[in-house]
């Protein structure tokens, strides 16, 4: 209790920070505290004397101004919008609320943080006795509208949400049945392997592999170079040639490959964060991500759920710049007791197929080598450089890359 | 902060038909996109559109600048196209050195400020008060370098910039928007926008149309060409039709190589009515509706397919079918 009202909204923040890969910064909540007190993208009445007001928050409409502060790209959206539906269905049942607050609660000791920083969903507390009100229809006004009073400009409105679903609520708010309740979703313990478990961060991996942006020099240059052209002057007293800047352009395509099935399970995550920053380095443009399980075979599979076969002819003609790099994630076997000779063949059978077209190729091997021994990726490593998925091996794959 | 002075909300209604005198083709926002543009203009900050090629991501600070300033809008919108070589600067200004240093051996005295040229978002801010704000599109930002959206934080935050050239540099010098313009930009994702940038802007994804409003884009488009092929209602919704069961399909298939957009449909109605009229009784391919069926003269069930399909597999691979 007693958090400033300033929170609005700042549980949905703070979990879509905590559990999604959007980067969001502080000035993107404050963005949306500034929205809400000008009544920005909130749906508008006319009244009886012909003038606009701010009518009753839609969920919709909720949804849609925090993604249009938030969801910085479509491929979130599906997370987001579980998110929200997690965090809508919390403002009404307010005692979750209260548990998940008290979980999130910094220790007593601590310093009380300032206004508009606690990281605690301050403002659903603050819901609950508004949620009580009998005569309140379902919806969301952030403003203070239903009380006859407008927000003014300095005051952040407050919220109070349907009541028609609390029927478990109640329970609980009067100390009944708070032991049996099933936890939330949320409260759960994450999985062990989650994005944090990169042997290094995505800064220092991006710095690392910033090298593997290849560029070339293209003749047809159209800009001018003043600075040698100045020089040239200097030396010669007049200008003889103008000097053109070189033009860059990307010459390489980063064809990564993941195995993501059986024992390869276990690495989805921090391997997913991988291939993330891998393509940000280099450019989604630049790089393509494919899935198998175990080796390729004839197909390789546009999504992790193998669902969306491509020949491998194709996939290699798809990518048209003039050099490849195949980046292969998988443990080659390496969790087996033993080396698997339809394994060793049928990844040499498909390197065969592809050597012709690829310059180079890096193996990303997530078991330590002393694993290797014996099993299918020793010999594996032989037909392709394999690397640990230590700090020491992801900084060597651009150095392998830089010295073609 | 200063708000703009009247505010008029983007309604979408000067363009929703084709515009003869100002030859503008119609262009039909959604009701999010509008909303999204209320917002970003409300909070000051740029409005980046992403979606697929061809769903009407440029096209919309056109029509913006048009319901604001009606037929004078060509002076207050600004537009900078992206290429792989575009940098920052150049859409702030550019600076003449040769000029100059050719001017200097001659001995022609000029004012330094003749040299240098502002480019869209440097004549923008020139442009913007909170009478009249500027517009000012930027095209397919995901074109240019992996660091030009960095380099252009600063000025798009503080609504101004230095010419160190000229000496117009500083709080007090610089070149400086006495109102931000608003700024709409595009990107088609081909490369990852930086997270220091993402993060001051305001985000809409344009979705392919449905139905109603692609039947309403095609009658604009019709309605814009020049011999304004009279289609009738059932036959352009019919066409539409065909096209749309071809995008779903084309869209679910993962070996597609580019899915046909908004522009695409456009042109083949085009083809379709232009067929559909000729004079030359060889070249007629007459349209006509059979049971809520789209019938061709010709037989074909998908005529003119190269106007739609733009690889040579994705053709192959449907003309076979057909």
């Amino acid at each position: 209790m007693g958090h400033p009202p300033e929170l609005l909204f700042y549980g949905l923040f703070d979990r879509l920070r905590k559990q999604t890969e959007l980067s969001l910064s502080m000035d993107q909540y404050f963005l949306l505290l500034q929205a809400f007190r000008n009544h920005y993208g909130q749906p508008m009445i006319t009244g009886e004397d012909g003038k606009e007001r701010p009518a009753r928050w839609e969920e919709a409409d909720l949804r849609f101004l925090c993604k249009t502060m938030w969801l910085t790209h479509p491929r979130f959206e599906t997370r987001f919008d579980q998110i929200f539906d997690e965090y809508m269905e919390m403002l009404r049942r307010p005692a979750d609320v209260v548990r998940y607050e008290k979980q999130q609660a910094p220790p007593a000791e601590e310093p009380e943080p300032g206004p508009g920083m606690d990281g605690s969903p301050a403002m659903n507390i603050q819901e609950g006795p508004r949620a009580e009100r009998p005569d309140q229809k379902p919806g969301f006004p952030l403003d203070s509208e239903p009380d006859g009073q407008k927000a003014s400009d300095d005051e952040i409105p407050q919220i109070f949400v349907d009541i028609s679903k609390r029927e478990d609520a109640e329970g609980t708010a009067n100390g009944e049945e708070e032991e049996d309740e099933e936890p939330m979703a949320i409260d759960r313990h994450p999985f062990i392997f989650s994005d944090k478990y990169l042997p290094l961060n995505s800064r220092r991996l991006k710095h690392y592999w910033q090298h593997l942006r290849r560029f070339s020099d293209r003749s047809d240059s159209t800009e001018i170079d003043v600075k040698a052209t100045i020089d040239t002057l200097y030396y010669n007293g007049f200008i003889d040639r103008i000097a053109w800047l070189p033009q860059k352009e990307y010459t390489a395509h980063f064809a990564i490959i993941v195995d993501n099935e059986g024992s390869m399970i276990a690495h989805q995550a921090w391997v997913e964060s991988l291939v993330r920053t891998i393509r940000e380095t280099v450019g989604h443009k630049y790089s393509s991500v494919h899935y198998f399980y175990n080796y390729p075979g004839r197909v390789l599979y546009q999504d992790p759920r193998h669902t969306q076969p491509v020949d491998i002819g194709r996939w290699l003609r798809k990518m048209d710049q003039p050099h490849i790099f195949l980046f292969i994630i998988s443990d080659g076997g390496a969790t087996r007791w033993a080396a698997g000779n339809d394994r060793i063949a049928e990844w040499g059978a498909f390197f065969a197929r592809i050597d012709r077209r690829i310059d180079y190729k890096v193996w990303l091997n997530p078991m330590p080598r002393a694993r290797w021994e014996g099993k299918s990726a020793l010999y594996l490593s032989l037909m392709a450089e394999m690397v640990e998925a230590t700090e020491e091996g992801l900084s060597r794959i651009p150095e392998i890359i830089k010295h073609l | 902060m200063i708000k703009e002075n009247p505010y008029r909300k983007y309604t979408g209604a000067p363009l929703r038909e084709f515009n003869p005198d100002a030859g503008l083709d119609a262009y039909i926002p959604s009701d999010g996109l509008k909303k999204a543009v209320e917002i970003a203009r409300l909070l000051q900050r740029p409005l980046l559109l992403r979606g697929e090629p061809g769903s009407g991501k440029t096209r919309l600070a056109e029509a913006l600048a048009y319901e604001l300033y009606g037929d004078k809008y060509r002076d207050y919108y600004f537009e900078w196209h992206i290429k792989s070589t575009t940098k920052a600067r150049d859409g702030l200004y550019t600076f003449d050195h040769l000029g100059r240093l050719h001017d200097v051996q001659a001995f022609k005295k000029k004012k330094i400020t003749k040299y240098r040229r502002f480019g869209p978002l440097g004549a923008a801010f020139r442009k913007s008060t909170p009478e009249t704000p500027a517009i000012v599109l930027i095209d397919e930002i995901d074109k240019a370098d992996i660091d030009f959206p960095n380099d252009l934080l600063r000025e798009l935050e503080q609504q101004r910039f230095d010419i160190p050239e000229t000496g117009e540099a500083g709080q007090e010098k610089g070149i400086r928007a006495a109102y931000p313009p608003i700024v709409i930009i595009t990107s088609n994702d081909e490369k990852e926008l930086p997270n220091a940038f993402l993060r001051r802007c305001i985000f809409h994804y344009l979705e392919f149309p449905g139905e109603d409003t692609l039947v309403d884009i095609a009658r604009q488009k019709l309605r814009s060409l020049p011999n304004n092929p009279e289609l009738e209602e059932d036959i352009v919704r019919g066409l539409v039709r065909k096209f749309e069961a071809k995008h779903k399909e084309m869209r679910h298939d993962p070996n597609v190589d580019k899915v046909p957009s908004t522009s695409e449909l456009l042109d083949w109605l085009q083809v379709v009515a232009f067929y559909a009229f000729h004079k030359d009784p060889e070249s007629q391919n007459k349209i006509r509706i059979d049971e809520d069926r789209i019938v061709f003269d010709d037989g074909s069930e998908l005529p003119y397919p190269g106007v739609i399909l733009k690889s040579f597999d994705d053709y192959r691979r449907t003309v076979g079918e057909i």
